[in-house]
């Protein structure tokens, strides 16, 4: 099994009940193993917030979530095929404004 | 003849001889350069000579509203005020919003134009296109809260609407800021440009109405741009419930909250302690600026300890230079701290970023006790860090060491302490640790204003918004292009028309010169196109920039401090990044080919033509430059 830490802000955090979270997984798993993993835990509201990721370049999509695996954006990677391993950081952002 | 947005006059008001003019707001100008900080940069070359003392009597202090400020248009009570910056030796601009500068133009005037020293503080009174000078003898060494209200009653008006310093700005400390309302033009040492005229405030009042060349048109402008606000899916409820303080969270995500002088960023989790909910639990109302449908200024109560009862607005910013950068993460005391630094006229960036800077240098043993007047002046210690925010505002103490920002400061402490000093050009870095994105970093290190989040914000990096592309955070290549874009369309979009920043990512990036464009071709009817819009805001990056080149600034000067430079950040969202030499060079090599420069960071002849500077290539040839 691998060892992966998922972080979240906002609506998605709610959706947890946490801000950080570690989620185990088979040896091998891709990212689309995570999101199962996770709307298995959370049901319908995680199934609503799967729908909005942002997954690839050619997307025309200004304002979905945009998913994190160690800090590069899923969109650079091989999407939601991205290959995890123990000790990686998935992270969630919500749409966010301001600075 | 002008038709709409403009009120057609520039108020040009001596301080030495207290007398004033009005000059006509001319075609050309506005065609050129819009309004706000086209408008303040433009008269800032134009008549503020290389080597003026910043804090001299020949140094000019300008406030420029834009066309769209007092009109219907959502969002653009804003106004650009600019000056030779005494911290930095550039060029000193900064945008505040509220009532103000809806009121300067209901006032008559399109920018007001301060010149000269009064021989005694005083403050102007600005009626209705009548001008006087009135005493100030009885208001020096007020707060800024106290000394607009004290002027409300005095003059009789309580609509009246004031931009004020504070005990800092008449310090002159050059991390001093302007404050209207609770509102701030608030980096790069305006207030003590202010301060060193002996001009403690300007009073506005108005009655005057914003001609609009074609009505209908900008009905129907002014509908489409509500229309795409309203399809925002950040504006609508979360940034108007929320304000800047959510950036805390993301940043976090990404590992970039910088955190203790920007050497533990990544390693301390602030969302619980200064993240949305805690802010919420202090929250006690909004507030919004003239004509804004979005409010997002939260009002914020201080609830425990000795800060019970401090009111702020503490943005994003403030939360990480009061909070990460000295780690504290006690919210009460960054409400306190707020406040403290708005009473004071004091930048609260700069100012949280000092006290961070001399924390270190307190935990790594190159200042002591001694230094710090007896105080244990460890990360994370609240009541140190509240404490030493007045003893910077009045110059007193170890608070005078720091009451010139970081670089002064470090030049004075020596002991390598230059070294722990976050800074570019001598503005003290904001809350985005560069290492995790480098478009950020490049806009720092080249900003016109020195480390200024605001001149071009790379909200691609932050927010993850695919606008004009898709970008790597973690990449440096393609950034010269990208920053070169976010300066000038920011310029363009919000610090000339002038117009809220926070419109340009949340709702419009991927059409922003379009709005600029829509909006202003029907208010003023000068028929303005997209492509024209994007080249005024490359037209006043590159006269500031050749302000800056006339005073002196260069290649090296695009710099970033050495931590960002040699130290990778060890945990976190960006674990590992930094931004080496070879990445800065590339990325400003990048840069200067994008925008036409020599490689040395200097605009060309042809560049500067291109743009209709001539006289701007005619001063930098006679340089040499």
């Amino acid at each position: 099994m691998i060892s992966v830490k998922v972080k979240s802000i906002m609506d998605i955090a709610d959706i947890f009940g946490c801000h950080e979270q570690v989620i185990s997984l088979p040896e091998g798993s891709r990212l689309s193993s995570l999101l199962d993993v996770l709307e298995k835990k959370y049901g319908q509201p995680f199934s609503a917030i799967r729908d909005k990721i942002y997954m690839r370049k050619e997307e025309n999509n200004s304002r979905k979530i945009n998913l994190f695996l160690n800090g590069r954006n899923i969109i650079f990677l091989d999407g939601l095929e991205t290959q995890l391993n123990d000790g990686d950081e998935v992270f969630f952002l919500s749409p966010v404004g301001g600075g | 003849m002008l038709k709409g947005g403009y009120m057609g006059k520039i108020l040009r008001v001596n301080l030495t001889n207290q007398t004033y003019t009005e000059e006509s707001t001319t075609e050309e100008l506005a065609r050129n350069f819009i309004g706000g900080a086209g408008f303040g940069i433009r008269f800032l070359f134009d008549e503020v000579p290389a080597g003026t003392d910043a804090l001299g009597p020949n140094n000019k202090l300008i406030f420029a509203p834009g066309p769209l400020t007092g009109t219907s248009a959502p969002c653009a009570s804003r106004m650009a005020v600019v000056a030779k910056s005494p911290l930095t030796g550039a060029v000193g601009m900064c945008t505040t919003g509220g009532y103000f500068p809806a009121e300067l133009k209901f006032a008559g005037y399109d920018a007001l134009i301060i010149e000269g020293k009064a021989e005694r503080p005083l403050y102007l009174w600005i009626n209705d296109g009548k001008v006087s000078f009135r005493r100030a003898d009885k208001l020096w060494g007020t707060n800024t809260f106290d000394c607009q209200q004290l002027i409300k009653d005095e003059l009789g008006d309580q609509n009246i609407r004031i931009a004020c310093i504070g005990p800092a700005g008449e310090l002159q400390s050059k991390i001093a800021s302007i404050i209207n309302e609770r509102r701030a033009a608030g980096r790069k040492g305006l207030g003590a440009v202010m301060g060193a005229k002996n001009l403690k405030a300007i009073a506005v009042r108005g009655h005057k109405t914003v001609p609009v060349a074609s009505e209908n048109d900008y009905k129907q402008a002014r509908s489409r741009m509500l229309k795409t606000m309203k399809e925002s899916p950040v504006l609508y409820p979360a940034f108007a419930n929320t304000g800047t303080p959510m950036v805390v969270e993301a940043t976090w995500g990404l590992g970039i909250f910088p955190t203790r002088n920007w050497s533990a960023t990544g390693e301390w989790d602030p969302v619980d302690k200064l993240g949305i909910k805690a802010n919420d639990s202090r929250k006690i109302g909004k507030e919004h600026c003239y004509n804004c449908p979005v409010a997002c200024s939260q009002l914020k109560l201080a609830r425990e300890g000795i800060y019970t009862g401090s009111l702020s607005v503490p943005e994003f910013e403030t939360i990480y230079a009061f909070g990460g950068q000295t780690g504290v993460g006690n919210l009460d005391s960054i409400i306190a701290a707020d406040r403290l630094c708005d009473e004071m006229g004091m930048d609260s960036i700069s100012t949280g970023v000092a006290i961070g800077f001399a924390m270190e240098l307190y935990e790594k043993g190159i200042i002591t006790k001694d230094d710090t007047d007896g105080v244990e002046l460890n990360f994370g210690n609240h009541e140190a860090m509240f404490k030493l925010v007045s003893k910077i505002g009045y110059r007193q103490g170890f608070g005078a060491l720091l009451a010139d920002g970081v670089k002064d400061a470090a030049a004075k402490i020596g002991k390598n302490a230059e070294k722990y000093a976050m800074h570019v050009k001598g503005l003290e870095l904001p809350g985005y640790d560069v290492r995790g994105a480098k478009a950020h970093g490049l806009n720092y290190a080249t900003s016109y204003t020195g480390a200024d989040h605001n001149r071009g914000y790379a909200f691609q990096e932050i927010f993850g918004i695919p606008e004009p592309e898709t970008v790597d955070r973690f990449a440096y290549e393609g950034k010269g292009r990208l920053t070169k874009w976010n300066q000038d369309i920011r310029t363009a979009t919000c610090d000339c028309p002038t117009m809220c920043a926070f419109l340009l990512d949340m709702a419009f990036p991927a059409n922003a010169a379009l709005n600029c464009a829509d909006m202003l071709s029907s208010l003023t009817g000068l028929n303005f196109t997209p492509a024209e819009i994007e080249k005024i805001g490359e037209r006043v990056n590159n006269l500031a920039r050749a302000f800056n080149v006339r005073e002196g600034f260069t290649r090296k000067d695009d710099n970033l401090p050495e931590r960002i430079l040699t130290e990778p950040l060890k945990e976190g969202g960006s674990k590992g990044q930094y931004i080496s030499r070879a990445e800065l060079d590339k990325m400003l090599d990048e840069y200067y080919y994008e925008r036409g420069w020599t490689a040395e960071g200097i605009p060309t002849k042809q560049k500067l033509l291109d743009l209709g500077l001539e006289n701007a290539a005619e001063e930098l040839e006679k340089m040499g430059a």
